[in-house]
């Protein structure tokens, strides 16, 4: 097992205890844990924000009233159960079937969580047209503007680009990820003006 | 899973296209929701893939909003260099008055540098822009590039006579980083009409020029 999974089921195990032990501080941990991505993988499978989100807060509301009540039969495996059980609300019927009677403090902790976490995602949604665009006339060379325009707007290969632009992959991997990085920090500064308004 | 596979085998962009199978891509799905870093790529994926197309289709787009030569350089990620050169010759005072008959527009963008960027060291340190210093051709120039931010290995500076090409496969001078991104270079010249480019330089990729000026001594 790799030190990222070890991590991953040491405070996995830990949060599955605290919460069957009526830990309203480890609800919150667990939902700002896992929040972020679970909301992601919704959106990615849905496509449709709004349905995600209500998905996500069924999602932990239906987690940790089972953690609750019954805990997990093996704790570190706690991604795996979050993970499977926003999968099954998605794959379910869910629009027909009528909403569980959750009890208000859980939607408060999921409503509550750690709203700062999904900021940075927040801002990329809201404003990335404008930061792409930024990003795009800061780039040096007419070459990397083109790469980039031709793999993430007509979903190129890599292989097929390199090929054409006789570069090697490595360069690639550079353009790509400088151009990530200087969009996220593009949009933490954005964030940063935001606040500071 | 972890980082190195997601990132040897390109799970982010292939998951964004939908390329993985039913058993992979949950696998993946598991390992992103408790990794922040792999994330954060997602996410800066899926903004770049669906903020071009955003920026594309919008009036005004990044296409029809190619940058002029000189709007490139103050834009680049080493902006400042291009808007905060600051240039302290050792030598001559009207150093960057220089005018190149030869090709005047090009000169005419060299003018915001001149004009435009703070020293960056003071007259209290010892520097004034073409009042310190040895006068004569020959004499060391130092030239102080305040870049901002940068995010290459290491910078280089070419130094040319003014017309001619830039020498294939002949390595060039270090610039020395003085801190927050600023660079140094000191030479000794001639007198005479010069180029000097400045280049980023990564391991294993060709440099890339990041910033191009001319100066005179006389």
């Amino acid at each position: 097992m790799n030190s990222h999974a070890d991590d991953e089921a040491r405070i996995a195990e830990g949060l599955v205890e605290r919460i069957r032990a009526g830990d309203a501080q480890a609800e919150t941990e667990l939902v700002n844990r896992y929040s972020r991505g679970v909301q992601f993988l919704l959106q990615h499978r849905s496509g449709d924000d709004q349905l995600a989100s209500d998905l996500h807060q069924e999602t932990f509301c239906v987690v940790l009233l089972r953690l609750r009540e019954k805990g997990l039969a093996d704790p570190k495996k706690l991604a795996a159960f979050v993970h499977r059980t926003a999968v099954n609300l998605f794959i379910g019927d869910y629009r027909k079937l009528r909403r569980r009677n959750t009890h208000a403090d859980i939607d408060r902790i999921v409503r509550e969580a750690d709203p700062s976490s999904q900021a940075l995602a927040q801002v990329l949604q809201t404003e990335r047209a404008q930061l792409v665009r930024k990003l795009i006339s800061e780039l040096r060379q007419e070459r990397d503007r083109e790469l980039l325009k031709r793999f993430y707007l007509r979903e190129e290969s890599k292989q097929q680009l390199c090929e054409e632009f006789e570069l090697d992959h490595l360069h690639f991997d550079r353009v790509l990820f400088r151009a990530r990085q200087r969009l996220k920090r593009l949009a933490q500064d954005h964030l940063q003006e935001l606040k500071a308004r | 899973m972890d980082r190195q596979y997601v990132v040897e085998n390109e799970l982010v962009e292939r998951y964004l296209r939908d390329q993985l199978g039913v058993e992979q891509a949950e696998a993946f799905e598991q390992f992103f929701i408790t990794c922040p870093e792999t994330m954060d790529d997602l996410e800066l994926a899926r903004a770049l893939r669906k903020g071009m197309k955003e920026a594309m289709a919008s009036p005004g787009s990044a296409a029809a909003q190619q940058p002029t030569w000189l709007a490139k350089l103050l834009k680049a990620p080493l902006l400042p260099a291009v808007a905060t050169l600051a240039v302290v010759l050792l030598a001559v005072p009207w150093f960057f008055a220089a005018t190149v008959d030869e090709d005047p527009a090009a000169v005419e963008t060299l003018q915001p540098y001149r004009l435009n960027v703070p020293l960056l060291r003071s007259a209290a340190d010892g520097f004034q822009p073409g009042a310190v210093g040895p006068t004569s051709s020959g004499a060391p120039v130092t030239l102080v590039l305040e870049v901002g931010y940068s995010d290459f290995e290491r910078h280089q500076i070419r130094v040319i006579p003014y017309g001619s090409e830039i020498p294939e496969g002949v390595s060039s001078p270090d610039l020395k980083l003085l801190g927050e991104g600023d660079l140094e270079y000191t030479l000794a010249l001639p007198a005479g009409q010069f180029v000097a480019v400045v280049e980023g330089v990564e391991s294993g990729a060709e440099p890339e020029e990041i910033a191009r000026f001319q100066f005179q001594i006389q």
